[in-house]
């Protein structure tokens, strides 16, 4: 009887895992070249980025190749008439001067002249100003995986802040991190001739601050409809827990966006592009527009939002103490220089 | 031994049967006239009394003959005299009785299954009833063929043995909707018992959400529709409950690989009151708790659903009948969404007939439909509840002026409100403001006449009229766009206010019908339709699958009433006997004001759905071709068809217009459907089936590029949609049927092995594009179901 119950399981496991995702290796069509603008200016100081590329076929490099828009000339103007040029620094690049920073209730154009004499411009964006955050907070967390003995954990980092009552409210959180690393680099092994291991120490550094760029993987855009004049909480990063970022104090910077409500349905519909995964909830495909317009043909197609922002800004120090199930704490026997945007010079806000 | 038990068992009947032949009836009282006088013939099932549809009533020595109505009854017109009456129908035994006619009257004769045939033959509609009939676009399924076809997990499904018929498509695995001639699934009506189902499957569309053991028969009409349906504009699809055995209680059992069920049925008071009850459920649940990966032991997934009928007669002609029907399902994902959606339906029925002259139906019908979603993350948790009430009240009369000629007419009349949506949150420290998208409330009434007749044997016509009045009611407050800017929430410029009960919006309808027949003879017949149908509600959703997260939207001042005009026609004929039926036949379908959905629309919780949604025009035509051996060791079919839809949306704005105003493929249009069943009989209760389809896959909307986004993510641009297929669709099934001869009851069920996807192939239930870390941006597939997936069931009798 025993076994009968062994086959039915491993028959009903069976159809747990008949779900699978393959590549379909389907040629798509001849992909047309838009031109694709993707940037920001915000109420903080400069300089901020306006990124220019042309799209291609959807496919790998090889298909496919995005082009940057180089030699543009790019400038933005508000309301009252003043502008300011970008210019450009690495290719497709442009960046406005460190003085220009957006002023909250005024509005931005951007104007972009392409080499080749196109002409294009945004439809005017609005600051709007975003509420001050309140706190910030976080939990532990663990998601779902398929790996036993490697549990997916990591830190929730959630946003708390008074809604304006009686308007729509519109945001965008992103979230950057400061960690501290403790490497070993005494026991560094280099290579000899016959890429055999041997030990050769090295005198620094055992202690780093690296910078964290790479919490950003979702677009975190929230409408307050459902929430409108609360006291809300959103989650704003997750921070996972790789054993190296919470070795022993993981300092997260949150940044809280205003948007207004073209920027969030652009970045809404962007989101759900993003999230398809071939599930039975998700969306269909949809056109992606933006607030770009060609000057010479309105009826051509630009990809892109240009997006003025207020920004508010808060930091919370996450402690390895705090941390619910911390992973097991990563040996790196090297000189902490070596890790990626790591530097042994503590950071002047750093407590 | 089994043979010889059966064979004793069956003496009784045999003994009756011969008595009936040796036997005289006499039909009508003397008065003298010659007649000719209408002899009703009512046939039925010996054991359960079930009217038997479309049985042969024929007349010896004289060649004349009929078959029986849905009623079960036949009519014939006969001067005064004697006749030898011989009723037959397939895998019954055939009586032979000697009438003598005074006068008109009616007689009942019953039928017992045929003890030889009983496991052997697929009992389907009556035989040359396709070719006979002026029926067009209609198919009865029986819950013997149903059984027949390899199953899924063990379960026989009504709703994907649907799919294997012409002009009946569906997208794929995990998909409760199907396609009637290339309309939307929210176009079909689904009736269980006389009351209307609004989500007819079990874990998102894996099973239908019926239990086969309580259901006679599925009548599936796709055009040629009679006029006492209406309401939804592509299909009706009508399953008939069984009536509870009128002698003996009996019943039976069955264990599946997740879901086992049961159902008994019985005379309570000998010929008066039978019951009937039935229950399924599964056990799913406690499986999946059993396995170690915490992400599937944290998920729940489960249903059942239990059915009871209750029929009383109050004399031989008065019948009463309640039902009751309620389905629940519930699903959990490992993270912190639940969703669970229930069907509980009470139907009342009067049922009378006045010397099988003139039968009266009179049906209260009551359905609800809820939905839930739970969302249990760690803020500002909520729950989501939707909900659908749908009360009716239906009187239907049916007249038979002679044995060639019925009128039908009656009234119906019901209160639809729906409640999209009621979110409430359920973290006080972090509060979701209360938001109820507005209830909406209509009344839709509709008064029909039907009127079938045949000239002689080779003419035969059908048709009828019915009138909708459809009034959406308040309370609601419908806001007033500025007609000069596209229909969003920023050119509201006003609110209208309407009082509890106060008419919004009337929509008038008329809905002529029409089917007429031309027999060349006995075995060939030619048939045309008209058919017009409009529809009130309608199904929201950008999902694939009927799903918690749909809305069900009912007309309004700005959503307009979908509706279909079709024309077909068809070419019936049958060979060797009415042992092979074949027909081809054609559509066309014209239709209005289908919906379609702005890019980015939001359909949850919207106050202004009519401000995503987008009005616009359908086609859809076809050919279909069906070829059946109906007898035979090798019994089974092919169907074939070619069909397509198509959608045009052109608004006043850009934004409200799709693919520059172009045609584009609708979602669900699917040109190739081939499926060929097979039931081949080994004897001894032994039996093999097999299931192969193909079908052209379903429209996809390709990237037209790929641009750099959001920390240089690459992102699919899109500009049309549905211009592109997904792979084509393919799969074979194939079932053993093993019945054991023990003479212990419970031992001597039947052993279902089946294998669903025989060939392991894996057929896309999605197509999408990513850029997933370690390959190029690129299409994937997700296929569910991609292996070869075994299952046993073991079903017996008790």
């Amino acid at each position: 009887m025993k076994l009968v119950f062994k086959i039915l399981f491993t028959v009903f496991i069976a159809l747990s895992v008949a779900s699978c995702i393959d590549e379909l290796g389907v040629d798509t069509q001849e992909g047309r070249r838009i031109l694709v603008v993707e940037g920001a200016i915000t109420t903080l100081p400069g300089p901020h980025r306006i990124l220019l590329s042309k799209s291609d076929k959807y496919g790998d490099v090889f298909d496919g190749f995005i082009r940057k828009e180089t030699k543009a000339t790019v400038w933005i103007r508000n309301d009252e008439g003043d502008q300011v040029f970008l210019t450009e620094g690495e290719q497709g690049t442009y960046y406005t001067p460190a003085s220009f920073s957006a002023a909250a209730g005024k509005k931005y154009t951007l104007h972009i002249i392409l080499a080749n004499g196109e002409r294009y411009i945004s439809l005017p964006e609005e600051v709007v100003p975003s509420p001050a955050i309140d706190s910030l907070s976080f939990l532990f967390k663990e998601l779902p995986t398929l790996d036993q003995f490697n549990p997916n954990t990591g830190i929730e980092v959630y946003v708390r802040w008074n809604d304006p009552k009686d308007t729509d409210n519109f945001y965008l959180w992103e979230a950057e991190g400061v960690y501290v690393v403790n490497t070993k680099p005494h026991l560094f092994e280099g290579r000899d001739a016959n890429y055999v291991p041997v030990p050769m120490p090295k005198d620094c550094c055992d202690r780093c601050y690296v910078y964290d760029f790479s919490l950003n993987t979702v677009l975190r855009v929230f409408k307050d409809n459902l929430t409108d004049g609360n006291n809300n909480a959103q989650l704003a990063a997750f921070i996972p827990d790789d054993g190296k970022r919470f070795m022993e104090k993981y300092l997260v910077v949150v940044r809280q966006y205003s948007l207004n409500k073209t920027a969030y349905q652009f970045y809404d519909l962007l989101k759900n592009q993003l999230s398809i995964q071939g599930n039975i909830f998700d969306p269909p495909p949809a056109t992606i527009r933006g607030n770009m317009i060609n000057l010479d043909n309105p009826d051509a197609e630009v990809i892109g939002y240009f997006r003025a922002s207020d920004v508010q800004i808060d930091t919370l120090y996450i402690t390895r103490a705090e941390v619910e199930a911390p992973k097991p704490i990563l040996q790196i026997n090297d000189d902490c220089r070596v890790l990626e945007n790591s530097t042994t010079t503590k950071p002047p806000f750093w407590k | 031994m089994g043979n010889n038990f059966l064979k004793l068992t069956l003496l009784p009947f045999f003994l009756l049967a011969a008595s009936l032949v040796f036997g005289q009836r006499t039909i009508g009282n003397d008065d003298g006239s010659k007649g000719p006088h209408t002899v009703t013939v009512v046939v039925e099932d010996a054991q359960d009394r079930s009217p038997l549809i479309g049985a042969n009533v024929l007349l010896k020595n004289n060649a004349g003959g009929t078959v029986t109505n849905e009623s079960g009854e036949a009519k014939l017109s006969l001067a005064s005299g004697v006749y030898t009456l011989e009723v037959s129908y397939l895998g019954y035994e055939t009586i032979l009785e000697e009438i003598r006619v005074q006068g008109k009257g009616l007689m009942r004769v019953r039928l017992s299954a045929n003890a030889q045939t009983m496991n052997e033959v697929v009992i389907n509609a009556s035989a040359g009833q396709n070719v006979k009939s002026t029926d067009l676009g209609k198919q009865v399924m029986s819950i013997e063929t149903i059984e027949s076809l390899p199953p899924f997990v063990g379960e026989a499904d009504i709703l994907k043995s649907i799919t294997l018929l012409p002009g009946v498509s569906t997208v794929g695995e995990a998909s409760a909707g199907f396609n009637v001639r290339g309309s939307s699934s929210d176009q079909n009506l689904i009736l269980l018992g006389g009351a209307p189902l609004y989500n007819p499957s079990h874990l998102f569309g894996f099973f239908s959400a019926f239990n086969t053991e309580l259901i006679q028969d599925v009548s599936i009409y796709k055009g040629g529709i009679p006029a006492n349906y209406g309401g939804r504009a592509a299909s009706i699809i009508d399953l008939r409950y069984k009536r509870g055995n009128r002698e003996k209680w009996e019943g039976n059992a069955q264990l599946g690989l997740v879901s086992a069920k049961m159902s008994a049925g019985g005379p309570v008071l000998t010929d008066k009151l039978t019951v009937m009850v039935a229950g399924r459920a599964s056990y799913s649940n406690w499986i999946l708790k059993q396995i170690k990966d915490a992400n599937i032991r944290k998920s729940r997934a489960s249903f059942y659903d239990m059915n009871a009928i209750v029929d009383y007669d109050i004399t031989e002609d008065f019948n009463v009948r309640y039902t009751f029907y309620r389905s629940s399902d519930e699903f959990r994902l490992a993270s912190d969404t639940s969703f669970s959606w229930s069907n509980q339906n009470h139907t009342l029925s009067f049922n009378k007939s006045f010397k099988g002259k003139f039968l009266v139906d009179l049906r209260a019908v009551h359905a609800t439909y809820s939905s839930a979603i739970v969302d249990r993350s760690p803020f500002a948790s909520f729950t989501l509840d939707s909900r659908i009430v749908d009360q009716g009240l239906n009187l239907g009369l049916k007249y038979f002026v002679t044995p060639e000629q019925d009128i039908s007419f009656g009234a119906q009349t019901k209160l639809v409100e729906i409640q999209p949506g009621e979110l409430v949150g359920t973290n006080p420290r972090f509060p979701v403001n209360p938001f109820i998208v507005a209830s909406e409330k209509a009344s839709e009434s509709g008064i029909y006449f039907q009127h079938n007749f045949e000239l002689g044997r080779y003419l035969g016509v059908s048709y009828g009229l019915r009138y909708n009045q459809f009034r959406f009611l308040g309370p609601n407050d419908v806001p007033v766009y500025d007609p000069l800017l596209p229909r969003n929430e920023e050119n509201i410029t006003e609110f209208n206010n309407f009082e509890d009960g106060e008419v919004i919006q009337q929509y008038d309808g008329w809905e002529p019908r029409a089917s007429l027949r031309v027999s060349f003879d006995e075995n060939t017949s030619l048939k045309i339709g008209y058919n017009r149908m409009f529809q009130y509600i309608h199904l929201i959703s950008n999902t694939s699958a009927i799903a918690p997260t749909d809305v069900w939207k009912l007309s309004d001042p700005y959503v307009r009433p979908q509706e279909v005009v079709q024309y077909s026609g068809g070419i019936f004929r049958n060979f060797n006997d009415n042992m092979i039926e074949a027909s081809v036949e054609v559509f066309y379908k014209d239709i209005k004001n289908i919906l379609d959905y702005k890019d980015g629309a939001t359909l949850l919780l919207n106050n202004n759905l009519e401000s995503d949604l987008l009005n616009g025009k359908g086609r859809a035509y076809g050919l279909e071709l069906f070829l059946e051996k109906k007898k035979g060791i090798l019994t089974g079919w092919i169907s074939y068809t070619y069909s397509r839809s198509e959608r045009r949306v052109i608004g006043s704005f850009p934004e409200e217009t799709i693919n520059k105003g172009e045609w584009y493929a609708a979602n669900f249009d699917k040109p190739h459907n081939l499926s060929f069943v097979g039931n081949y009989d080994l004897g001894k209760r032994t039996k093999v089936s097999a299931i192969f389809t193909y079908s052209t896959g379903r429209p996809v909307s390709y990237p037209l590029a790929k641009f750099n986004y959001f920390n240089s993510l690459n992102v699919a641009y899109y500009d049309k949609r549905n211009g592109f297929r997904a792979p084509d669709y393919h799969r074979l099934d194939i079932s053993l049927t093993w019945g054991w001869d023990h003479p212990k009851k419970w031992l001597a069920g039947d052993f279902v092995l089946s294998v669903y996807n025989l060939y392991g192939r894996r057929n896309a239930f999605s197509v999408f594009f990513d850029d997933i870390p370690g390959a190029p941006p690129q299409a994937f597939r997700l296929s569910v179901l991609g292996i070869p997936f075994p299952s046993l069931s073991y079903k017996f009798d008790f």
